[in-house]
């Protein structure tokens, strides 16, 4: 009798289960894909927006965006990092060690190749196993020098994680950052999106960026009416000097309450610079160390490197 | 009952917000305008509905002791429905509101018609129920958007109306209390007038 009772109630609550899995199953498959088409048209705004282009100042038709993918893969049993980028205007494959060392150069393999890996494995002579694609950065060119990188962080905010564009000029100082996916609350977290938080980001070194820490004293007036100027970040080359020699080495300042998710969107932003700044190092010198020339697009911040 | 009384009910002698007060966070959270009150709406109908639907269909299959998982599960199953849906096909308005979508999970009013009355109804006047306290839930929200924000900032629809903010207290928490006593009081009034007064002890149930 018993038994009969635990039955009927774990066959209700399967059921009620496999249902819910169902719709919510079929829901997901049909709104995947105008999902991902509003995620990429909202990266692409962004993109366009961070480097000062929008409604009123449109981006010139030589404007060129590169994307610059990164894998990870298994080589012999030691992690290895893949790139595929632009070399000389052709997309090249490399594979890197841990430490830098260059292990192969090909032109680009298809991505969607069934048996890369063992392509890769009779290039190399050696076991390459687990390929598998971790980011895009891009890099914008204007009349063949690069404009800027645009680079995507992550990190837990409050409760969900935060996902933030970051643009950066040819120096790796930022141009400007905005959250692109974040469910923060509305008054507090959610603030980061706000012109008062998010531009305190511009003009700042990566070694700058890279030391600054997050006060919660009050933000300074004329600070907070410096950044709240140019609302969309697009400020001009005075208010970006002034951003960049007056308050370089200024902290972020927290949004009132929410020090969590100041923090969280500062420390995102942190890491990911300072990773892409050191990976784009890493192939740079890769790549230099067998020419004589260095590469093009990748190759040319090196003068003004960190 | 016929469907369209059904409704009606839902609208007047039952309305959700002004006579089971029920589901008061959300309208007190989402009616600083018009227009965020008819889109929670929107949502709440197609939950309502689809969760008094389910709960009617399974209504000889539920086991008593566990209705409570069930319909949270059903209920918890539409909102991410609706939450992806409105994600993807209405990206900009779904900006503005998704963080109240997500709060419909917890609404009192779609638990409550499904144990009312979906739970011993068949599927078309479960519908129509759903339809009704839906549509119930939206208009109230609509009303008291209307008042706050054409007092809180002199605009309707966001057209700007008035071109002062007359009482700013109305687009702040505290004028949303304010607002939903004072419809609420005007709301039974009228209805009183109408002869649909309060309805007998536990309603229609």
């Amino acid at each position: 009798m018993m038994l009969k009772h635990i039955a009927k109630i774990a066959l209700n609550l399967t059921v009620i289960c496999f249902f819910a899995g169902t719709v919510l199953g079929l829901v997901n498959l049909g709104t995947q894909k105008a999902k991902e088409e509003n995620q990429h048209k909202r990266e692409m705004l962004t993109s366009m927006s961070l480097l000062g282009y929008g409604a009123g100042n449109p981006a010139p038709p030589d404007l060129e965006m590169r994307a610059v993918s990164r894998y990870l893969l298994s080589v012999d049993g030691a992690p290895a990092l893949g790139y595929v980028l632009p070399v000389d205007n052709n997309p090249v494959f490399i594979v890197l060690s841990v430490e830098g060392e260059k292990l192969l150069e090909i032109p680009a393999p298809d991505a969607h190749q069934a048996d890369i890996n063992q392509n890769l494995s009779s290039l190399m002579g050696k076991e390459v196993s687990g390929l598998r694609h971790v980011e895009d950065y891009r890099i914008a060119l204007l009349d063949g020098k690069v404009l800027g990188y645009l680079i995507v962080g992550n990190n837990l905010g409050f409760k969900a994680n935060i996902r933030m564009m970051i643009s950066l000029n040819a120096d790796f100082s930022v141009r400007g950052m905005a959250i692109l996916e974040s469910e923060e609350d509305p008054g507090l977290g959610d603030e980061a999106k706000e012109p008062y938080f998010r531009n305190q980001f511009a003009g700042k070194s990566a070694e700058q960026l890279a030391r600054t820490g997050v006060s919660t004293s009050p933000q300074p007036e004329e600070y907070r009416a410096l950044l709240e100027a140019q609302p969309e970040g697009h400020f001009t080359a005075e208010e970006m000097e002034r951003l960049r020699t007056v308050y370089g080495d200024s902290p972020i300042y927290s949004i009132t309450g929410s020090t969590i998710s100041s923090t969280a969107v500062t420390v995102g932003v942190q890491k990911a610079v300072s990773r892409f700044v050191y990976r784009l190092q890493q192939v740079n010198a890769a790549l230099a160390a067998a020419r004589t020339a260095p590469p093009a697009p990748a190759g040319e911040p090196e003068e003004e490197g960190v | 009952m016929s469907g369209f009384q059904l409704i009606v009910r839902g609208l007047l002698a039952e309305n959700p917000v002004f006579r089971l007060a029920l589901s008061m966070c959300p309208a007190v959270a989402v009616t600083t305008n018009v227009k965020n009150g008819f889109l929670l709406g929107c949502a709440v109908v197609f939950v309502q509905v689809m969760s008094n639907l389910t709960a009617s269909a399974l209504r000889q299959f539920v086991h008593q002791r566990v209705r409570v998982v069930i319909y949270t599960i059903i209920i918890a199953t539409w909102v991410s429905a609706i939450d992806m849906i409105m994600g993807a096909y209405l990206p900009d308005l779904y900006d503005q509101v998704s963080l109240y979508i997500k709060l419909i999970v917890v609404f009192a009013i779609i638990i409550s018609r499904m144990e009312l009355f979906a739970s011993k109804n068949p599927l078309i006047p479960s519908l129509f129920d759903g339809l009704g306290m839906g549509l119930g839930f939206m208009f109230g929200l609509m009303m008291i958007g209307a008042v706050r924000e054409l007092l809180g900032s002199g605009q309707l629809l966001g057209f700007d109306l008035l071109g002062t903010k007359p009482l700013l207290i109305m687009i702040l928490p505290a004028g949303g209390f304010f607002v939903i006593g004072f419809l609420m009081a005007i709301f039974n009034t009228v209805l009183k007038k109408l002869g649909l007064g309060a309805p007998p002890a536990g309603g229609h149930h």
